[in-house]
């Protein structure tokens, strides 16, 4: 919700402090501020986070501004919501209304207006609602859209003139629109509505003028000609006007604040808000003004106990400073051992003894609380006999080389499919983890020597499957042979070791699914019956992060004889080779060494790597020959 | 070589923080009813609290979703166990929403919830301390501002400052959002059959990843769960000294 710092400036008499101060007072005491965006003229514009609790009374500036006069502790400059609650006649002798259902229009006010101009709005309007996102209009429709800034009470004019008149009267029915009936907006557009949707209609011909609460339609639209008015100012039922706006597509600020359920008595003083501003501005007379309402609602007192309360916030406050907090937001609070508010007329919010709580805790400052520890020895842990094997079977698969990954749930296809996919390449969760297992292997093949890893590629993925008997936990084992031969073999063979492996240390027995790269099984079912205790992680954790190369990795082998009589300790040639591999070298990995005839030989996988390009020939020659003149210049010769 | 995903990681050192203050570990699952996610959390359907998270829904009637938060949990473990109840959740949750660097449509959260004769807003204050100051190292201030989650009353934002020498440099004196959290509202405790009057408590949560990428400079949200391998070993990629 924006507001300029001027209009907010606007409530009061003593003058703001900055608006980077307005603005810590509002996240400290009631509401996140999205933004503060600065304006050519050297004003601000506020942008308000209001969340559904507050979206009732503070999708307003006068919401917002009786907000920060309780947290600032300063008096609003006037406020027109403590005024006694207009009234207007039940019967018009020029207007007429008419409501099918009270229960879902608890108040419709109709006003009729005569002998206005419409023209482009003042300055000041206009700037005012450019600020806040809204284009103005002409001085009528602008009239309303401040008026729906400034209360949170959306209003509409529509031109009298295109409304039928029978007996010098005219008039407004609300009623259920009809399966098929249509609505043309302003510009074309059609809308087809169904039953369960609220219009305002003409009183005489039942033509559709408005979709209650979301958007007015161009029958009775305003144009330059427009001398005469009825202006409308109602409340819905919120949930009426949130399925209609959602079934439409067509979610306005005033659908927006219908659906979060605007006060009783708002309608009556938006109303004289609006009528009075567009007489204001577009001159003519308000020839009258009649109301249908249901039953009056009557504020019902909450109660907390003062323990409770104090109890809750973790500290321990004056009752003196609890009535005046309260008071300040105008709750006409009774303070002694039980506390009770009575809530003002625009509080739709104020229904719980929690919600007492939540007021006196933030305006009295969360700052305030304490930390404080819980007390000890009250729970003891329960073993999660899940997750203790999952972490067993992490320690005995990390500890053999095999990589832990993690994949999306939400994949192509599967037996458990999405109703709101966002794309079709992820409409559906996984029904196991081997598909995404066989993806990663292929994926990472090229990755594996940044790892040190040139042998086989081993991956495990512990994690759920949706299928249509339900949701399970499964571990998934791939391995990718990168080198060598009986590829087939090997991997078979790694896969039954390394099931083997957590069978044998978790005692338990596992029926898997195996294929050429895959072995999976369920572990909720392996697990069932058995009791596993807690496992500490048996892996160091990380420290440190590089970001990811976007260029792929270049490996190059260098083998190569000692001279005769040397020793047989490798690391001194491997810190010759890392020293001429220089910057772009990662990783030096010994992958073969013999000896014969009293030499050594010596083989290492050397891992180079930028951040910046693909490393070419060019890149890599010369450094390998550095690498081959540092070994040679030892004496020794490159195979 | 570090063979464990950073994620896995994270909830192991969570895990020893809060069974050590006495909570229990749960699961949970990540496909759930809209009752357990919502209607039990007191985020009734056609309100607009419903939209403060966009979901999957399985299927059109919308009785089945991903679920959104660890907070599912929350009813479903309360309906099982009396009170002193101490519970994290770390687990999947789902949102319908577009990806990008900061934003994946799935994630972890890590949940909170203590539930006894005589807990405060002070407890959840200090719990966090306690919590942030051993995953992060170093000293930590804990800052709450007000907010709204249908399922606590009061609701706030949690913020915490690491200061002190052992405090990550890129971090160091800064205010950083990490959890939501609040009061247990009333009709959470009453759905899940406790008695609010002679009960009460607070509830937490936050993203793990975020956490991660806070702790270990991690800059891109979706490295975590596209498979790379590197996102796991490439905290050790290089075996030589620079």
């Amino acid at each position: 919700m924006k507001i300029p710092y001027s209009q907010l400036q606007s409530y009061f008499n003593e003058q703001l402090p900055s608006v980077e101060e307005v603005a810590r007072i509002f996240t400290f005491g009631a509401f996140e501020i999205e933004s503060v965006d600065s304006c050519p003229d050297g004003d601000f514009v506020i942008d308000v986070k209001v969340l559904p609790n507050r979206a009732s009374d503070c999708l307003s500036w006068i919401g917002i501004a009786r907000e920060y006069a309780a947290l600032a502790n300063t008096p609003l400059k006037e406020d027109a919501f403590n005024l006694p609650v207009p009234r207007y006649e039940t019967k018009g002798t020029h207007i007429s209304i008419t409501t099918d259902a009270v229960s879902l229009v608890p108040v419709h006010t109709l006003s009729y207006i005569t002998g206005v101009q419409v023209k482009p709005s003042p300055a000041w309007l206009v700037t005012v609602l450019e600020k806040c996102g809204q284009r103005s209009i002409n001085n009528v429709v602008d009239a309303t859209n401040y008026v729906m800034l400034a209360y949170g009470q959306p209003t509409h004019a529509f031109d009298a003139q295109k409304l039928h008149v029978a007996n010098d009267v005219r008039g407004i029915r609300i009623r259920s629109a009809v399966a098929g009936e249509t609505m043309s907006i302003l510009g074309g557009k059609a809308y087809t509505l169904d039953a369960s949707m609220l219009v305002l209609a003409d009183i005489h011909t039942n033509a559709v003028l408005d979709v209650a609460g979301v958007k007015g339609g161009a029958q009775a639209e305003l144009t330059d000609a427009t001398v005469d008015l009825v202006v409308s100012a109602a409340k819905f039922d919120p949930t009426s006007i949130r399925k209609t706006a959602q079934k439409l597509s067509l979610r306005t600020d005033a659908s927006k604040r219908f659906e979060n359920n605007i006060p009783f008595n708002l309608p009556f003083y938006g109303q004289k808000r609006v009528q009075d501003l567009i007489v204001e501005l577009a001159g003519g007379t308000i020839v009258e003004t009649i109301q249908v309402s249901g039953d009056q609602e009557i504020k019902k007192p909450v109660s907390v106990s003062a323990q409770t309360l104090t109890g809750v916030l973790g500290q321990a406050i004056p009752t003196d400073e609890i009535a005046a907090v309260l008071t300040r937001l105008e709750l006409s609070p009774i303070v002694s051992d039980t506390i009770t508010i009575t809530p003002p007329w625009w509080r739709t919010d104020m229904l719980i003894p929690d919600d007492i709580i939540e007021e006196v805790g933030r305006v009295y400052g969360y700052d305030r609380i304490p930390a404080t520890p819980l007390p000890e020895g009250r729970t003891i842990p329960e073993r999660n006999v899940l997750r203790n094997a999952a972490d067993a079977i992490r320690n005995i698969l990390a500890q053999h080389d095999f990589v832990e990954i993690k994949t999306y749930s939400l994949v192509g296809s599967g037996e458990v499919t999405l109703a709101n996919a966002l794309t079709e390449d992820k409409n559906a969760l996984r029904s196991n983890l081997s598909e995404n297992m066989k993806d990663a292997l292929k994926q990472n093949e090229y990755h594996a020597p940044t790892a040190g890893e040139y042998g086989m590629l081993k991956l495990f993925e512990i994690g759920k499957v949706f299928t249509a008997t339900g949701e399970k936990t499964h571990v998934c084992i791939g391995v990718h042979p990168l080198s060598g031969k009986k590829r087939e073999e090997r991997a078979n063979a790694e896969l039954l070791t390394a099931k083997s492996m957590i069978e044998s240390t978790l005692a338990i027995h596992v029926n898997h699914r195996i294929d050429a790269s895959t072995l999976e099984f369920d572990l909720d079912l392996a697990v069932q019956g058995v009791d596993i205790p807690e496992q500490p992680l048996a892996v160091a954790c990380a420290t440190k992060y590089k970001p990811l190369a976007l260029f792929p990795t270049a490996l190059r082998d260098v083998a190569f004889w000692t001279p005769e009589g040397a020793s047989s300790d490798q690391s001194m040639y491997r810190a010759s080779i890392v020293s001429a591999g220089g910057q772009l070298l990662e990783r030096c990995d010994l992958f073969d060494s013999f000896s014969k005839d009293g030499k050594h030989s010596f083989a290492f996988h050397l891992v180079f790597q930028s951040y910046e390009k693909t490393l070419t020939e060019e890149d890599l020659n010369p450094i390998m020959s550095a690498v081959y003149t540092a070994l040679t210049d030892s004496g020794c010769t490159i195979r | 070589m570090t063979s464990i995903h950073p994620l896995t990681a994270a909830i192991n050192e969570l895990r020893t923080i809060f069974t050590a203050m006495g909570f229990s570990v749960g699961e949970g699952p990540e496909l759930e009813t809209t009752w357990y996610n919502f209607d039990a959390l007191n985020v009734p359907k056609d309100h607009p609290a419903r939209d403060m998270q966009d979901t999957f829904y399985v299927d059109k009637e919308r009785t089945k979703v991903l679920r959104t938060h660890t907070s599912n949990m929350q009813v479903r473990w309360m309906e099982t166990h009396t009170p002193p109840i101490r519970l994290i959740v770390p687990g999947k949750v789902y949102r319908n929403e577009a990806t990008d660097m900061t934003h994946e449509a799935q994630f972890y959260q890590i949940e909170g919830l203590v539930v006894d004769t005589d807990v405060s807003l002070a407890h959840l204050k200090g719990t966090l301390a306690e919590c942030f100051g051993k995953f992060f190292g170093g000293a930590v201030e804990i800052r709450l501002r007000p907010s709204f989650f249908p399922f606590t009353e009061p609701s706030v934002e949690v913020d915490m400052r690491l200061t002190g020498e052992s405090a990550p440099v890129k971090l160091k004196d800064k205010w950083i959002e990490v959890m939501g959290a609040g009061m247990v509202h009333p009709n959470v405790l009453k759905n899940a059959g406790i008695d609010p009057v002679k009960y009460r408590g607070f509830a937490f949560g936050g993203g793990v990843e975020r956490l991660c990428m806070l702790k270990w400079g991690i800059d891109d949200v979706r490295y975590f769960h596209n498979g790379d391998i590197r996102m796991t070993t490439q905290f050790n990629a290089t075996n030589i000294e620079n």
